[in-house]
């Protein structure tokens, strides 16, 4: 199984960036048009795009790492006297 | 001895050491980040001794670090988004510090105090895990130190989409959009057994 590697990312980055901006009816036509100059390219940046919507119903990185101590919606801690 | 922030005539401010740490400066770097975990560390044991509070928030924190570390180096001081954008690195070492410590009170291991020791226990963030999500951020910045800083003012400190977008100068689309680029790229480093 392949990794995602910084080379890799940066391929794919700006056209993240596109996508993100844009709404989903918006986004297919665009991911269409995309597949037809470069299929490999289109894949990837879909398999992210379906990543972020996993990640955003999972909450990913939503919990606070304070989340024992939040109140009133703001994050608490206390420190070392 | 507590760190006030204010420097040593010989030594360099936050903006000198802001500036070097920008060109690659790595002892740099490392000053500016020990002045400010102090400098916040000192800041909350202040806030917490002044008004007889248990807790303080990292959002609370790091505003008034600005203001007192811009108030005494005046016109020579970075930008709010630059200083910001470097506390909140700094609040990420200070709250895996500061829930490791909490782990060990729970487990009875080292003896360091802290001035909450009750409910530590339901929701407590495991110290390994945030280690991981920081040595992916790590790795994160090295490829968009953008998308790096806001995870650490969203996640770790918790500010809002709203005041991230403010203080980097910014829109809130783009500070959201950033936010989900992000979050796939520590996924992926995270669950680096995932097909690309």
């Amino acid at each position: 199984m392949s990794k995602l590697t910084p080379d890799e990312w940066r391929k794919v980055s700006p056209y993240l960036d596109e996508a993100l901006e844009m709404v989903p009816e918006e986004r297919d036509v665009w991911l269409l048009s995309l597949t037809q100059k470069d299929a490999r390219l289109a894949s990837l940046v879909q398999a992210r795009l379906d990543e972020q919507q996993k990640l955003k119903q999972e909450s990913f990185l939503e919990r606070s790492p304070l989340g024992a101590e939040r109140t009133h919606g703001e994050r608490r801690f206390s420190v070392s006297r | 001895m507590a760190c006030s922030g204010r420097m040593e005539t010989n030594n360099p401010t936050i903006g000198t050491l802001i500036a070097l740490a920008e060109l690659g400066d790595e002892a740099s770097a490392g000053k500016l980040f020990t002045l400010l975990y102090r400098e916040l560390h000192r800041l909350a044991k202040r806030r917490l001794a002044r008004q007889g509070d248990v807790s303080v928030s990292p959002t609370t924190l790091i505003h008034e670090a600005y203001l007192d570390m811009a108030g005494q180096e005046g016109q020579t001081f970075p930008d709010r988004g630059r200083f910001m954008a470097y506390a909140a690195k700094v609040m990420r070492g200070l709250i895996i510090d500061h829930v490791r410590n909490r782990l060990a009170i729970k487990r009875g291991g080292a003896f360091e105090l802290t001035s909450l020791t009750t409910n530590v226990g339901d929701a407590i963030s495991d110290d390994k895990e945030l280690a991981q999500i920081s040595q992916a951020l790590d790795q994160l910045a090295q490829v968009d130190s953008s998308l790096s800083q806001i995870v650490d003012l969203k996640f770790f400190c918790g500010f809002s989409f709203n005041e991230i977008a403010d203080m980097l100068g910014v829109s809130e689309r783009t500070a959201q959009r950033k936010w989900e680029k992000a979050r796939i790229y520590l996924h992926r480093i995270l669950r680096s057994d995932l097909p690309l």
